[in-house]
């Protein structure tokens, strides 16, 4: 099992904190590498800011984006994310608690991968962790442009 | 000329009477003359006294006959009075010359020289008369005839040879031939009697014919032996020419079917025709000779003597027009016409009558008149002004509306007033339009067909204005050529302002609708800022507060997984304590979300077979799963129209429901099956659990209503799905009794093409 590296754009501390215990009792060895806002999330990934350091901030094999985020919100970064040819192939996912329709509609029409809810119990959120790991982790890494 | 007096006379032998207008005897005389040498002087004598005798027994005969006449014809009178007149003067003239030669034979004592000059008067005298006179001896050879008898024959009579008549052929008045030997006078020779009485014609050489009538009379001597006759013959074409004229007349009053009447100068009825009697219904002889008032009314008798009078003047009257009164008494209405009768002097000897019977006449000219009455009214008391002009634009006629909606009356047939009765007239667009330029004008100039619904401005002369509507026929003759035209016009003043008025209106009312429209998009676009905002607000707030819900059980989760060891049992308990309140705060926020959500959006509806989307659920749900729980699904589930999700959310909210209240110990079952009826399916969702009193089943599909709170709920759920229902034009009920389970049903509608099932 190679260990992954996923980059989850969330405001909530807590809730990083719960994704990642929720991989931990999962067994999975995957680095969760948290930003706290959508502009933090592209800095990431275009290694600027304080992210230039790649080997602490290292390109990720999966993007979480929660949507209600001071800046940016999911839907933002994930659209410029699909405008940009590097990041077509990287997986970006919704991770939110929002079921409101209109969002749902925009994070398809957007191309993202998944659009998942946020589960308050935590052995769904263990659950979850898992079915990540097993659709989207299990492969060898996807080919990414430098 | 004096006449004699008439004396009895000595009858000779023979039976003959002697005229008595001598003083002395004619016997004697003629004894007298008897014993002079020539013997013919007696007898010639006595012959010319035989003549005049005659001739005054003619004349009797004649004033008989004509007083017996045909006293309705004047002119026949007048001829055979004519006729008698010049007999009598003539007679009176022969008696004259009788009587001088009489007397002057007695003066002179030269007998023979008297009687010779008596005789050549005698013979005078009577080839004097313009009568055919002749004699004949005993057997009827001719011994003397006047110059008249060849006038009268066509032919000049031989003396002697000629026997009976001096004539060239007879005929009787039937027209079939007379042999002389059997004429009148042969007759009366051979019978030795006067003939009178008969008609015949005569045959002249050159063909020409006459009627006369002949008067002969045998001449005796002394002791009565016919030694002669003597005849006059008398042309009596013009009678008889009168007398068909007479016949014709008379048979055209008869046949008439005017009443010809004619009375004398004192009003008496003298003739009545079947005209008359028709008429009148008297017969002739109920009425000849009765006054003629008998036929007029008591209050028109005045009349009678007003016409006399003129007709005494000469006077003619043509169609009076009167009533008269018939036999059964009825009134008629006649019209007479009354000449007067003139005899042939001239003078007025009566009236003739022609009345014609009007009575139809009348009637039809009551009819026409009450007819042109109701016409008249019509016209002049119609709503509609009419009014007309002949073709130089003289006003002919016009109704009294007319001169109301033109505020004056024109003088009919003033010509200073051509084509309109208005002061003035305008257009229209409110141009000034002459008189002669109308429509009305144009019309009857030929310029234009006529004239409909056209619109047209009258000003009266007190300065007020009205439109008016004119429409215009013009009025043509048998050759199609135009003699005048008619207009029949009314007020549309009030439909014009009608018509303003509504056109404002309308265009208020387009204005208000404008500013209404904007109006209320401002406000809906107000409201759904404001609505957006709500959802907005309602939105954030919810999500917002999940996520310390998620903290509160998150770190629950992990204190009662990290530091188990570490806590007491209660510690432990008053954790899970936490995690269970704040998934109940999740969950209501959830249904809140979700209700919202429901009831902010459009739910597209579709055909959807509720039967995979059940069988989804319980997939999909353990807590739905044996060996928790027994679902019965009954087959079929036929399609509804309804929304997937919103089905689904019905279903579960349903099923969660039926499975959650039921006495604890008891395994929850549930039943489900569909029901069709007419347009839509019930499902039935029966369970086992502790059911509903009646008077909460209302209420448990309100917002936050928990009847028991032993059981845990949000209390929105059967509120979620009675919305949810509603959106999807379904419903959702429950029969349910304390203690006895309950049966929810779900209601939605069935699609328009599903076969029956």
């Amino acid at each position: 099992m190679r260990p992954c590296t996923i980059l989850y754009a969330e405001d909530e501390p807590d809730d990083i904190l719960f994704l990642e215990r929720a991989f931990k009792s999962a067994g999975l060895p995957h680095t969760l590498n948290a930003v706290s806002d959508g502009e933090e999330a592209l800095q990431y990934l275009a290694g600027e800011g304080p992210f230039t350091d790649r080997a602490r901030y290292p390109l990720p094999d999966l993007i979480l984006l929660d949507i209600n985020m001071p800046k940016q919100s999911g839907l933002d970064v994930l659209a410029r994310l699909r405008s940009q040819p590097n990041f077509k192939s990287l997986p970006v996912l919704i991770f939110t608690s929002s079921s409101r329709s209109e969002d749902m509609e925009r994070a398809r029409q957007l191309g993202a991968g998944d659009y998942l809810l946020k589960p308050s119990d935590p052995l769904k959120l263990r659950e979850l962790a898992k079915s990540l790991h097993d659709r989207w982790l299990s492969q060898p890494a996807a080919a990414i442009n430098p | 000329m004096k006449q004699h007096p008439r004396k009895k006379r000595h009858t000779p032998a023979g039976g003959e009477k002697a005229p008595n207008s001598f003083a002395a005897t004619p016997t004697s005389k003629a004894n007298q003359f008897h014993r002079r040498p020539t013997g013919n002087g007696k007898e010639e004598i006595l012959r010319a006294y035989q003549a005049v005798k005659s001739l005054n027994a003619l004349e009797q005969r004649e004033e008989a006959s004509s007083r017996q006449g045909h006293t309705d014809l004047a002119q026949r009178m007048a001829g055979l009075q004519k006729g008698n007149r010049k007999i009598r003067d003539w007679r009176r003239a022969a008696v004259n010359v009788i009587e001088d030669d009489v007397r002057s034979r007695q003066a002179t004592e030269s007998v023979n020289a008297d009687l010779r000059e008596s005789e050549r008067r005698f013979r005078q005298m009577i080839d004097a008369l313009p009568a055919a006179v002749y004699t004949t001896d005993a057997q009827g050879r001719l011994t003397h005839f006047n110059p008249a008898c060849i006038e009268f024959s066509g032919r000049t009579p031989e003396l002697g040879t000629d026997q009976w008549c001096v004539s060239w052929k007879l005929y009787h008045a039937d027209g079939t031939p007379m042999p002389h030997d059997e004429c009148p006078m042969a007759i009366a020779l051979k019978e030795g009697r006067i003939v009178r009485g008969v008609e015949a014609i005569v045959e002249r050489p050159d063909g020409t014919r006459l009627w006369f009538a002949p008067y002969p009379t045998p001449l005796r001597d002394a002791e009565g032996k016919t030694i002669g006759g003597v005849n006059m013959l008398l042309d009596i074409t013009e009678r008889k020419r009168a007398e068909i004229v007479t016949a014709s007349l008379a048979a055209i009053v008869e046949s008439s079917d005017d009443a010809i009447i004619s009375k004398d100068l004192n009003g008496v009825i003298t003739s009545w025709n079947k005209g008359a009697e028709r008429l009148f219904g008297y017969m002739a002889r109920e009425v000849t000779g009765k006054p003629i008032t008998l036929l007029i009314p008591p209050d028109r008798q005045q009349e009678e003597p007003k016409i006399l009078e003129r007709i005494g003047r000469g006077e003619r009257v043509e169609h009076f027009e009167t009533v008269r009164v018939c036999k059964n008494g009825s009134l008629i209405d006649i019209s007479l016409t009354i000449s007067p009768l003139r005899d042939s002097a001239g003078r007025i000897i009566g009236a003739s009558k022609i009345a014609r019977d009007i009575t139809e006449r009348k009637r039809a000219e009551k009819a026409l008149r009450a007819s042109e009455e109701r016409f008249r009214t019509l016209f002049d008391l119609g709503p509609v002004a009419v009014y007309s002009i002949d073709t130089s634009g003289v006003i002919q006629n016009f109704n009294r509306r007319a001169a109301e909606l033109w505020g004056r009356a024109p003088a009919s047939g003033d010509t200073d007033e051509r084509f309109c009765g208005s002061y003035k007239l305008f257009r229209p667009d409110g141009s000034f339009m002459p008189h002669d330029q109308c429509p009305m004008a144009e019309v009857v100039s030929g310029k234009i067909p006529g004239a409909r619904d056209a619109e047209v401005l009258i000003e009266r002369p007190d300065g007020s204005r009205v439109t008016v509507v004119v429409n215009i026929c013009p009025l043509k003759n048998e050759q199609g050529e135009i003699t005048g035209a008619i207009n029949c016009f009314y007020d549309i003043t009030e439909r014009k302002q009608a018509e303003r008025q509504l056109a404002l209106a309308r265009a208020q009312l387009a204005d208000r609708a404008t500013q209404l429209e904007a109006l209320v998009a401002e406000r809906t676009a107000t409201l759904q800022d404001t609505v957006s905002e709500l959802e907005h607000f309602s939105y954030t707030i919810t999500h917002d507060m999940r996520a310390p819900l998620r903290a509160m059980q998150g770190f629950a989760g992990i204190l009662l997984n990290d530091a188990a060891d570490r806590l007491t049992p209660e510690s432990a308990g008053y954790l899970r304590r936490i995690m269970i309140a704040a998934h109940r705060m999740d969950a209501l926020i959830q249904d809140s979300l979700q209700y919202a959500k429901i009831v902010r959006e459009q739910i597209p509806l579709a055909p959807v077979e509720p039967g995979p989307v059940l069988r989804a659920i319980l997939d999909s749900y353990p807590s739905l799963q044996p060996p928790q729980v027994e679902i019965h699904l009954v087959e079929p589930l036929p399609p509804v129209i309804a929304n997937e999700a919103g089905l689904g959310q019905c279903f579960s909210n349903v099923l969660v429901n039926a499975i959650k209240f039921v006495k604890p110990g008891i395994v929850p079952r549930v039943r489900i099956w569909a029901e069709t009826r007419a347009s839509f399916v019930r499902f039935w969702f029966e369970d086992n659990g502790i059911g509903i009193p009646t008077e909460y089943q209302e209420r448990i599909f309100g917002m936050f209503q928990q009847l028991d709170k032993s059981y845990e709920g949000t209390g929105i759920g059967l509120a979620l799905v009675r919305k949810t229902a509603q959106r999807m034009e379904g419903k959702v009920g429950v029969e349910s009794e304390s203690g006895r389970g309950s049966r929810f049903w779900l209601e939605f509608k069935k699609p328009l093409d599903t076969p029956l099932h």
